[in-house]
């Protein structure tokens, strides 16, 4: 027997199933169908192949992205109801399973980014692993590979536990959910007004990807709906590692000498509305003291999420 | 299984989706023609307890993210399986650990969630617990492409449409899980010529 016979051989008994385990989840679709949408407008590729090209085009509202930067708050994003699109993303995840690690699982974190003087070639993941506990840290050193595991003595820092349960506690409603970020007890949000201290805030708490429960990284997508300025773009650009993204947007209203005037993207993925990344750009040209001049549009910082997972131990990927 | 089925309402799977862009509900079309398959899939990877939410979540999000489907593409297995994947993906661990554990013990948790205990006992045969053994150590992606092959019946061009890689990416992968499942296999096995699987997969 060769291995792929094998292979089916093994669970070749799971069943089909029954119609009562199917009509549930026919249910949930229709009930999703029944509700009103939010109308976004997005470029489509329309396959020029005669019949499907027409048929699209009757269906459906093909536009143009106007040009300009990634990112550039001068170019004509489509804007659609941010509030809507931000609950369908809450809507979307909310309803996985949470999982909450034991103490001494491991959350494995990988992302890879570029800033403004990034180097130029492929950005190179970059992982690392946080008992949950907060009493260990591990990566693996540069060259060698090997990892590297050492204990965390008298951080100020939150333990993966503390943050988790923290982000447990939040309110679900998005005014109070803000004002608790406000308290500064798990998250410092920076910034000249009120409403680029709050974007700060709850998009720190999603752009690092700290491990929560799905329903309340739904409700932070819902608490950056009621921040006055938050914009959202669906762009045909793709992210640092070349995925599509849905970015949702606030431009800095003032120019600070400290930190100049950016804006800021929390990247999604337009079919799940998972994290992908964060984007920091340029919103004006600038000099930050010491360092080279910006223009606007430059692209400051660019992340990629790639992963957060509970892993057995450090240096498990899964 | 490459195509897809028309089934009574006679509409392949693109004017389904077109159709459903202005009338929501007719995209339950779909789920009727792919669900109890996916559900199946979703069931012998994870266990029964999984696979109920699984498929109600790949076809909630396939229909709000159904405006960015490719209506060239007339056949839309492939699309879900690569949202099924995914959902899967996100529970390697328990995967893993399952496989783990019949690899460990011969019993299998996955198989265990729907047998019926009265009636009959899992009994594993020989092979299982090697080959669970093999399957447990596979990156993620190459076992994804091995299973969508071996359980869920998708050609290479499904897998790659699925998964979003390249066909020559399909085949490495494949053989290169083969290749380990062999080798935990044990050297008892004979070996088929790669060309036989190609015809029956295109």
């Amino acid at each position: 027997m060769d291995e792929m016979t094998t292979v089916r051989t093994l669970r070749s008994d799971a069943p089909t199933p029954e119609r009562a385990a199917l009509v549930a989840g026919r249910d949930r679709l229709l009930a999703v169908a029944a509700k009103p949408e939010p109308r976004i407008r997005i470029a489509r590729k329309v396959a020029v192949s005669g019949g499907v090209a027409a048929v699209a085009a009757t269906a459906f509202t093909v536009v143009q992205l106007t040009g300009g930067t990634i990112g550039t708050p001068g170019s004509e994003p489509q804007l659609s109801n941010v509030a809507q699109v931000l609950e369908t993303a809450a809507a979307a995840i909310e309803d996985r399973p949470a999982h909450e690690p034991a103490p001494h699982d491991w959350i494995y974190y990988n992302s890879a980014s570029t800033g403004a003087a990034g180097k130029p070639g492929k950005p190179h993941p970059f992982g690392t692993w946080s008992r949950y506990d907060g009493k260990k840290y591990a990566e693996r050193l540069p060259g060698s590979g090997k990892l590297q595991i050492s204990n965390i003595i008298d951080s100020p820092a939150l333990t993966p536990r503390e943050f988790y349960e923290g982000l447990q506690d939040l309110p679900t409603e998005p005014e109070a959910l803000l004002a608790e970020l406000r308290k500064g007890e798990l998250v410092r949000g920076k910034g000249a007004t009120q409403g680029e201290r709050d974007f700060d805030a709850v998009s720190g708490l999603i752009i690092w990807s700290y491990l929560k429960p799905p329903a309340v990284q739904a409700n932070l997508y819902r608490a950056l709906a009621v921040i006055p300025g938050v914009e959202i773009a669906d762009h045909p650009a793709d992210d640092l590692l070349g995925r599509k993204v849905l970015s949702v947007a606030f431009t800095d209203t003032e120019f600070k000498m400290s930190r100049g005037q950016n804006t800021h993207e929390v990247l999604l993925d337009p079919s799940t509305y998972d994290y992908l990344g964060y984007r920091l750009v340029a919103a004006v040209d600038y000099t930050p003291p010491k360092e080279r001049p910006y223009d606007k549009g430059d692209v400051l910082l660019n992340l990629a999420w790639i992963a957060t997972e509970v892993v057995d131990k450090p240096g498990q990927t899964s | 299984m490459t195509g897809p089925p028309t089934g009574e309402s006679g509409a392949g799977d693109a004017e389904v989706v077109r159709r459903s862009l202005e009338l929501p509900e007719t995209f339950a079309l779909l789920y009727d023609r792919y669900a109890p398959d996916i559900h199946r899939y979703a069931t012998r990877r994870l266990g029964e307890g999984s696979a109920d939410d699984l498929t109600a979540e790949t076809f909630l999000i396939a229909f709000r993210s159904r405006t960015h489907y490719d209506l060239a593409r007339d056949n839309a297995r492939p699309w879900l399986y690569g949202i099924a994947a995914n959902l899967i993906g996100k529970q390697r661990r328990s995967e893993v650990r399952a496989l783990r554990a019949l690899a460990r013990t011969g019993t299998d948790p996955v198989a265990e969630s729907w047998t019926d205990r009265a009636d009959s006992r899992v009994v594993a045969e020989a092979a299982h617990g090697p080959l669970a053994g093999a399957l447990a150590r596979l990156s993620a992606g190459d076992r994804h492409v091995l299973l969508l092959i071996a359980w869920a019946d998708l050609s290479y061009q499904e897998v790659a449409d699925a998964l979003g890689i390249p066909l020559g990416t399909v085949r490495s992968r494949l053989n290169r899980a083969r290749r380990k499942v062999r080798s935990a296999l044990g050297a008892d096995l004979t070996f088929v010529h790669d060309a036989s699987e190609a015809v029956s997969h295109g």
